[in-house]
This record gives C-alpha cells, structure tokens and sequence, in this order.
C-alpha cells in the first residue's frame, strides 16, 4: 500500500519538478532578477488577500450550508444536497463575466473573493455533509443533558468531529484561488497567476513564467502546511462503534423558509444569475448562435470521461488516504502535502508540463485517450484524496480491528469495513474529481485527442472570441451534467 | 464540417471501450502522420468558429482532412516549443506574429517557398520567409460613443497622456498586439519616447485589463470611455458592431498609431516536405481564403492588398510601418520594458 502511495505521489509531483526544470535554466541569479522586485510583492500581497478572503467565506459558507442541509427539517432532503453541490460545475470565469456584465466596472479583490468562493465552496460543504452524517451526535444529546447550550454543543461536540473535513475542503478552495487565472484576471486583479501568465505570454518565456510559478509553488506550501497543522489541532475522533442517525427537529415555518433561502441563496447567484446572463444575451443576438444537435457528443463525452476519472483518482487516492488517516509519520503527511501542490499551479503550467513529461516518458501515448486520463487521474487526485482522507480518519480503527479477530484478511476488512462506513466521503471526492474533470480547459486543450470535444472546450471557443451569449448552451450543458454526479452523491450520502 | 466534428462519433466509441474495460489502441493520434497525403495537422490560434468554415472549403477542395487543434497561439506556440522535434503539428496558424517569430527563432519552422513569401509586402511577413502573413488587424483606439464624439477620440496615442484622459483608458499589457504595438513605438520613435509613453500612461491612471475582449465589453458597457486594442476584435463583436455603444478611432495615417499587426502560418520543421502542409498554406495565401478573411472577419487581406472589409479605412492609408514584428530580440527587449515599469 505503501509502495502505490509513493507512486501517486510522484505522479503528482511531476509538475513542479517541471517547473524546476525550467526555473533552473536562468540560474540563481536570472530567478532572483524575476522574482525580487516590487511587482512579485505586489502580486503576493494581492494574492494573500484574495486567498484569505475565500479561505474565511468558503468555511463559514460551507460548514454553515452543510450544517443548515443535515440539523433542518427541509421538504425533499435529498434535492437540498443536489442544490449546494451545484455551484461547482459553474467555471469561474463564467461566473466572473456574469458578474461583470450585470454591474459593469466591478473589478478588485472583493469580486475576485466571492466569484472564487461562491465557485468552490461545495468543497467544503459537501465533505461537511459527509462527516456530519457520520458524526456522533449522540455525545451532542449528553452536552445539552447537562446544561450545554445548543450553540456551545455544537461548538464543543459536533463542530470538531467535522472541522478536519471542512479544513480540508477549504484548502482545495485556498488552492484552486491560488491558481486560477481567467476569473482574477477579468475582474482585474492581479495574482501570482496573473503575473505568470503574463510573463508567459510576451516573449513566451517559459523560464520566467517558471521563475515566478516557483514563488506560487512556496506559497501553496505555506497553506498546506498552516491546513496540516489546523487539522491536526482541531480534529478528534471519537470511538463511537455505531452511529446512530438523528431526525433534524421540526421548526416553524418561518424558520424553515429561512434556512431554505440561506442554502438557495449562493447557487441561485452564482449559477442561475451567470447562466440567465449568457441567455439573454443569445437572445439579444448572436452571430455564433451554436447549433444545439453540436452539445450532444461533448456532452456525452464530459460526462464519460468525468465519471472515468473520478472511479480511477478514488482507486488511485485510497491508499494514500488510508495511511494519511491512520499513521502520522512525517513522510507520510510529506507525500501528502506533496501531492497537493500540485493544484496551487497555474493551467498553462499543468498543461507545458504534461506535454514535456509524456513525450519524455511515454511518447508513444502522447494525446491519446488514455494519457488524457492518466493526466486528469494525477492533477485532481489531491481533491479525492482530501474528502477520503477525513471519512477514513472518522471510521473507528477498532471496527476494522474486530473484522480481523473475526478472521477477514487485512485487505478485505479495511475494504468491508472501514471503506463502506467512509462511503459518503469518498463518494464526495469521486464527486469533487467528477466536476474539476469536466471544467477543465488549459489542459484539455493541449492533449486531447483531436475530435475529443468536451462541454467545457466548447465553451471555452465560444468565450475566447468574445461570443457570450452564443456560450450560453454549452454553460447549461455543463450545469445539467453536472446535476448527475450531485444526485448521485446525495443518494451515496443518504444510504 | 472538419475532422474535429466527424471525430467526435470516433472518440465517443473509443471512451465508450474505454469504460467497458477494452482496452483501447493509442495509435489514433499516428494516423495522421503515417499518411501526409490525405490527412494534415494544424495547430491553430486563430478562433475555430471563424476559421472552420474556411478549412472545410480546403477539406473539399484538396481531398485532404485536417485534423484541427485549437487553442490561444501563446499556449499552442509554447506547447510546439515544448514539443520540439516530436512535435505530431505539421502547420501552425497563428493569431499574433510574435508566436511564429518565437517558434522560428527555435529553428522550428521551415522556410517557405519563395513564390508564396513574395505574395506579401515585405513589412507583413517574415524577414527570412519562416512564416507568411495571411492578415492584417489595424490598432485601433475604442470609445464609448456616448461619452466621447467620434471627433473627441483620439487618434494619436500620444494624445492619451493628455490630462483630459486620466483614468479614462484601458490597456492590456500582456496582450500580444499592445506589445507589438509597443515594439513599435520603441523601434520607431525611441527607447526613450516608448518607455515614456508607457510610464506617462501609468502616470495618467491607464486601466489595466486583461484582453483586447475585455476592454471592448467594458467600453461597450460605458465603464470605461477610451480603449487600445485591435480593430477585429470590434469587428467580430456578437452583435452587428455597428449598433453598439463602443465604435473604433483609427490611427493617424502614417504614425505609430497607425500600426498594422500580422496574422500567418508557418510550416514546421518535421513537415518540411509534406505536399499536404504546402497546399494548405498556398490555400491560405489564395484569392479564396483571402476574399472570406475580407468579407467574413473583416481584417485586411495581405495577398489583395488593395482590397479593404467593409467600413474601415484602406490598408496604404494606415502607417504599415516597416519594421520586424516578430523580432524575438526586440520582443524580449519590448517585454523587459514592461517589466521595468512595473507592468508584466
């Protein structure tokens, strides 16, 4: 087991040593010229804020939606999981568009915040939803029998049996701040990111671009190191042998309308606002109006490749997830931290260091099918890892233990055992691979075989000239499809 | 239709085989190369919706399938050069210059024939005949009609650092055709003027935008009044341009803000003796394929040079200053300017 964890750890760290590779052409010197002046200070303070900001908005959002999903009595509980999931199929430049076009002149690092939080939040919210089920609230009944507020309960009780998870989706938020482009970009604040590209796009510089992508490299450890170190403190498990599953309370109904709206309010903005943009600009006209019989084969394809991607990174996640949760060795939480990195870099990075590693290590696959989807496998895995890592931490070890005195093999009882009852996290990190799969562009772009057309390419051709309103379809598609993965997950969650 | 929709039935069976344990054969991506005849590669920066229709009349014409790759020619131009050698593109079109003259600069592109680099003026194309210009896409300064007069809209660029316009213009330095534009400036009227220019917009609170795409939306919107970009952008706007809120200003005849930036295709190395990749970049120079780049994106055809797209002044009118866009030496020294000042 130890030996597969290695392996996906190196996998994942392929793009940095790329990123080296290239930093180290312009020597010590050429990389402190490009990366000790005033514009890297600026872009890193710029970035420190935007990343701040959504890691603080993601936690209250995410923990606060999941908490208010699982604690309220809600009509058709199962849709409430498909409505917070959502957000995540919405690409953040969509949404940052959107946003511009509805009130024109918005730019700076608030806009940036929301647009990247309200994009990613689910990351949160769902592995939350995922240990909540799991949680003992049993313990919470013994606080408030002996004078706890509800408040202080849930706080002293049930907050830290789910915090690990929710620390854990937050910095997959951090991360993907860290490293998105388009979104900073069209709201006109420049990040770390938005420094590389430019550097990139000049003179096509891979050197320089590389030199600043260093500095992305150093601050993603900071964050996955501050995360390591907040799990840790926060999380507790509790040895509870069986969990038993508690009915939200009933409530007036106005506290019911509320709890509906706090949960409705941030996907209606940041998915139905986006898409209602783009359609009413196809219906103001558009010379690029798309034909919709074009939508069906990427569709198909997103969909295919997204739920290929997510059954393999969850094969590919478990192990190392397994030993994350149950050994607290420095190497392995290094592995670990490693293989996260690894989602702080910026696309166009991702996609060079693809391309550069393929041709050197297995050439003969170059944009095949099968690299694309070895590529996905290794850039999204730290997402499954993640959501794994925090249900397996919360299965009792001792449970697995008895399945052995009862004579399972080691293999087959931590599959029956502990796997099962971590069901709902690790379907929420096939989920979280499932969405980043089909959104993916830069990447794509480069080692796709050619005729693969995915909703999210399509998408991509349409914005890039300009055509909003004629990416309005394709932005729909995604939505829909990524509806299924949501349903799906609710079903997993509510076993 | 291209290969790129008629691949899509192929690659839906092979995901398909993928998903019901088969395995499946790496060798589509060969198919391309193992018989150049029939079947071309190209890489294309050019936007697909605008430039698919055009390589399906070659598909027809030539009985040759082109297997198409899009993507922004800054990326695709670093994937080649990632690539290198084992690179399977065997034509590159491109939506900037300066991406071909990086890639030529690698020793990645082979020269082109003589009788299809003399169709362009020289100052449109290539110094070594490494690449060909196909068209041209005038600089152009965008307002917002309701803000500014067509008459008020400046026409020099020199004229932005005016206090009237400060915080009033947007730019967009990591674009490709603001920095051929400041290559320009630098080449024709100085180190000095240029880095002054430069240091005068910040000085005047120009806004930093991300594209040409993004300031077209913000002036159309009545964000901001002024924008430096390119004419096709306005050209190509979703809605008829002509109704919108933002119109173009064209550039003194003559002057730097005048500036014509170049399109083109090039050939790469490991292609050098395809009969496919041949025909496909002489298609490109054709009457055809210019007269749909005039009447269909509106940019000026450098083959028919004394043919103009409707609405937009005559191409001799512009400055069409005689200078090496796709100079890597000049670039970078263009690009280190923008460092300088603080604004890449």
């Amino acid at each position: 087991m130890s030996a597969v964890a290695v392996l996906v750890a190196v996998g994942t760290v392929l793009p940095i040593v790329y990123l080296v590779l290239r930093a180290g052409e312009l020597g010590l010197d050429g990389i402190e010229a490009i990366v000790v002046r005033p514009r890297t200070l600026d872009l890193l303070v710029t970035t420190a804020l935007v990343c701040g900001g959504v890691a603080v908005v993601t936690l209250v959002l995410g923990i606060g939606t999941a908490v208010v999903v699982t604690r309220v009595r809600l009509p058709l509980p199962r849709l409430w999981w498909v409505v917070v999931a959502l957000p995540v199929a919405m690409p953040s430049y969509v949404a940052a568009f959107a946003l511009v076009a509805v009130r024109p002149g918005t730019h700076g690092v608030v806009a940036t915040i929301a647009v990247i939080a309200l994009t990613t939040y689910p990351y949160v919210t769902l592995p939350t939803l995922a240990a909540l089920s799991r949680a003992d609230l049993d313990a919470a009944d013994v606080a408030r029998s002996l004078g706890a507020s509800r408040t202080r309960a849930f706080a002293t009780v049930v907050l830290p049996q789910v915090l690990p998870a929710a620390i854990a989706g937050c910095l997959l938020c951090v991360l993907y701040a860290l490293s998105d482009f388009a979104a900073p970009a069209l709201l006109r604040t420049p990040t770390l990111t938005v420094g590389v590209y430019g550097l990139f796009t000049g003179s096509l510089n891979r050197s320089h671009a590389a030199a600043l992508g260093l500095v992305v490299v150093a601050v993603a450890l900071v964050f996955v190191a501050v995360e390591q170190l907040a799990r840790r403190r926060a999380g507790h498990r509790l040895s509870a042998v069986a969990v038993r599953r508690v009915a939200p309370a009933r409530q007036s109904v106005a506290r019911t309308a509320l709890a509906a709206a706090v949960v409705l309010a941030p996907p209606v903005l940041i998915v139905v606002v986006p898409v209602a943009t783009l359609l009413g600009r196809l219906l103001g006209g558009s010379r690029y109006a798309p034909e919709l019989a074009d939508l069906v084969a990427p569709a198909f394809t997103t969909f295919v490749l997204g739920a290929t991607v997510a059954v393999l990174a969850v094969l590919a996640a478990m192990p190392v997830a397994a030993l994350g949760a149950r050994w607290r060795h420095g190497w392995i939480r290094g592995i670990e931290g490693v293989s996260f990195l690894g989602q702080a870099l910026p696309g166009i990075v991702v996609g060079l260091a693809v391309v550069f590693m393929t041709l050197r290590l297995a050439p003969s696959l170059y944009q095949t099918l099968p690299m694309l989807l070895l590529a996905y496998v290794i850039v999204f895995l730290p997402k499954s890892i993640g959501a794994s890592r925090t249900a397996v931490q919360q299965v009792s070890p001792q449970l697995e233990e008895v399945a052995r005195t009862l004579g399972r093999r080691r293999t087959a009882a931590w599959w029956g055992v502990t796997a099962r009852h971590a069901w709902p996290g690790i379907a929420t990190g096939a989920v979280l691979v499932m969405a980043a799969t089909m959104k993916e562009v830069p990447m794509t772009l480069m080692i796709r075989p050619i005729g693969v057309d995915t909703l999210a390419t399509e998408l991509w051709s349409k914005t890039s000239i300009g055509a909003f309103g004629a990416a309005a379809p394709a932005a729909l598609a995604l939505v829909v499809v990524g509806l299924v993965p949501a349903w799906l997950l609710s079903r997993a969650a509510a076993r | 239709m291209t290969a790129r929709r008629r691949h899509a039935s192929v690659a839906l069976t092979l995901i398909a085989a993928l998903v019901l344990g088969a395995c499946s054969s790496p060798d589509d991506a060969d198919s391309a190369s193992t018989d150049e005849e029939t079947s071309l590669v190209v890489y294309t920066g050019r936007d697909l919706e605008l430039v698919e229709p055009l390589i399906a009349q070659f598909e027809q014409e030539s009985g040759i399938e082109v297997e198409l790759r899009d993507g922004d020619s800054t990326s695709l131009a670093g994937q080649l050069l990632e690539e290198g050698e084992d690179t399977p593109a065997q034509v590159f079109l491109s939506q900037d210059s300066g991406s071909l003259g990086v890639l030529s600069d690698a020793g990645l592109l082979a020269t082109l024939p003589e009788d299809v680099t003399s169709l362009v003026a020289p100052e449109y194309t290539s110094a070594d005949g490494s690449w060909v210009g196909l068209t041209g896409r005038a600089r152009v300064v965008v307002y917002d009609s309701q803000q500014v007069t067509a008459a008020e809209a400046p026409t020099d660029v020199f004229e932005l650092l005016d206090e009237r316009w400060r915080g009033q213009v947007a730019i967009a330095p990591t674009n490709a055709g603001f920095q051929s534009f400041v290559t320009a400036v630098r080449v024709l009227e100085g180190e000095d003027r240029a880095r002054a220019w430069l240091e005068g917009m910040l000085a005047n609170d120009a806004q930093i935008y991300d594209g040409n795409g993004a300031i077209l939306e913000a002036v159309n919107a009545g964000t901001i009044p002024l924008g430096l970009i390119n004419h096709y952008y306005w050209a190509r706007f979703e809605g008829d341009p002509v109704t919108q809120r933002a119109q173009i200003a064209f550039g003194d005849p003559g002057s730097v803000s005048a500036l014509v930036n170049v399109t083109g295709v090039g050939i790469l190395t490991g292609a050098q003796n395809s009969s496919a990749a041949q025909q496909f970049v002489e298609f490109m120079v054709s009457d055809q394929a210019q007269s749909y780049f005039l009447e269909e994106t509106a940019e000026y055809p450098l083959v028919l040079a004394d043919q103009t797209p409707a609405g937009v002044p005559p191409l001799r009118d512009l400055g069409g200053p005689d200078l090496d866009l796709a100079d890597l030496a000049s670039l970078e020294q263009t690009v280190t300017l923008l460092t300088e000042v603080g604004l890449l």
